[in-house]
């Protein structure tokens, strides 16, 4: 870190300069240095708030009700200032790039965190992400051939009906297809029950029809296998 | 036959993993990785977001003492036509949609969509 604790006690607090690993490290001195850790969030804040907008916006687009985007991106961010910076797990990479994916990776697995609790009308209490939440944030992403990206993004776009496009979207935040036992919990298929106001047996039918659209959508060689 | 459910198992796995994946590409899953946040960030530098008058200052947010109360997380509603038309229907009325009417409805859309997953 570029700055003491004893340097950052001046009248004007700029920290545009530190990374994101210490702008998180000085928000920890909330109970010794409140000005410095504010000002270390607002600098974070100002930094990251475009991003999360974003991810935030288009994901609640034709999901959530109109604004839900922008009250999970200021519920994130208030989150870590209330309880994450301390439960961030500092970046090992000296590469600045990756550094500053792997924080914007970490802040929006806490807005999908707390979307799933809200989701299940429960409130998120604790977000320190677990191992496998931390390994996911490097793991490159599945490679999906253009054309078939291209097929399945219009299918989902056009073909599927908005209960279908719902049902999906909602299972598909609970059920990680990567993660081991990803079976959607009892309790996260009566909340669903209850969120989609219908029985657990209609949601899997929706879910089995929306896939088999999409399938078709894409070919059988698509979907075979992995080689 | 044991070979044949697991080899459409592999598949619908797949398919899993693609849907999500496309999901991903379209944003309507929160990215989780720093390939999925690339994605995010090349569609942010197309199309800028505009920063609403209340989340425009950090510190005014932070003294607004907001915890996510009231905040609206509540699935967006995804009606059916024909109920919307049925309700419209009481509506013009003068109805009020009783429970029994709204659990018939309710019913209805779930006979009708079970027949259309046939």
């Amino acid at each position: 870190m570029n700055r003491t604790k004893a340097e950052s006690e001046t009248k004007f607090l700029d920290f545009d300069g530190e990374t994101d690993d210490d702008l998180l490290e000085i928000m920890t001195w909330r109970e010794t240095d409140p000005e410095a850790a504010r000002a270390a969030w607002a600098t974070f804040y100002k930094r990251h708030l475009p991003f999360l907008l974003t991810a935030c916006r288009k994901y609640a687009q034709g999901l959530l009700r109109d604004g839900a985007g922008e009250d999970l991106a200021a519920d994130t961010m208030l989150r870590v200032w209330d309880r994450g910076a301390a439960t961030y797990r500092r970046c090992e990479t000296t590469d600045p790039e990756t550094a500053r994916l792997r924080v914007r990776a970490w802040l929006s697995r806490i807005a999908h965190n707390i979307a799933v609790n809200r989701l299940r009308c429960r409130t998120l209490q604790e977000i320190d992400l677990t191992d496998f939440e931390w390994s996911r944030i490097t793991e490159p992403a599945e490679r999906v051939p253009s054309e078939v990206s291209d097929r399945l993004r219009a299918a989902m776009e056009t073909a599927l009906t908005d209960r279908e496009r719902q049902v999906l979207r909602v299972v598909a935040m609970y059920a990680d297809p990567r993660q081991p036992g990803r079976h959607l919990p009892e309790d996260a298929l009566s909340d669903l029950e209850r969120g989609l106001g219908t029985t657990r047996e209609n949601i899997r039918q929706i879910k089995t029809r929306a896939l088999s659209k999409l399938k078709a959508a894409v070919g059988d060689e698509a979907v075979g296998p992995e080689k | 036959m044991k070979r044949e459910k697991e080899s459409h198992g592999d598949c619908n796995e797949r398919l899993e993993k693609l849907v999500s994946a496309a999901m991903h590409a379209i944003g309507w899953l929160l990215p989780q990785s720093v390939d999925e946040v690339r994605a995010i960030e090349e569609a942010m530098e197309a199309d800028p977001p505009t920063i609403p008058q209340w989340l425009a200052d950090p510190y005014e947010l932070l003294k607004s003492n907001r915890r996510g109360e009231g905040a609206d997380h509540r699935l967006g509603d995804v009606r059916d036509p024909g109920i919307e038309e049925n309700l419209s229907r009481a509506a013009r009325d003068g109805k009020q949609i009783s429970p029994e009417v709204a659990e018939k409805m309710r019913k209805d859309r779930e006979v009708a969509e079970g027949k259309a997953s046939e």
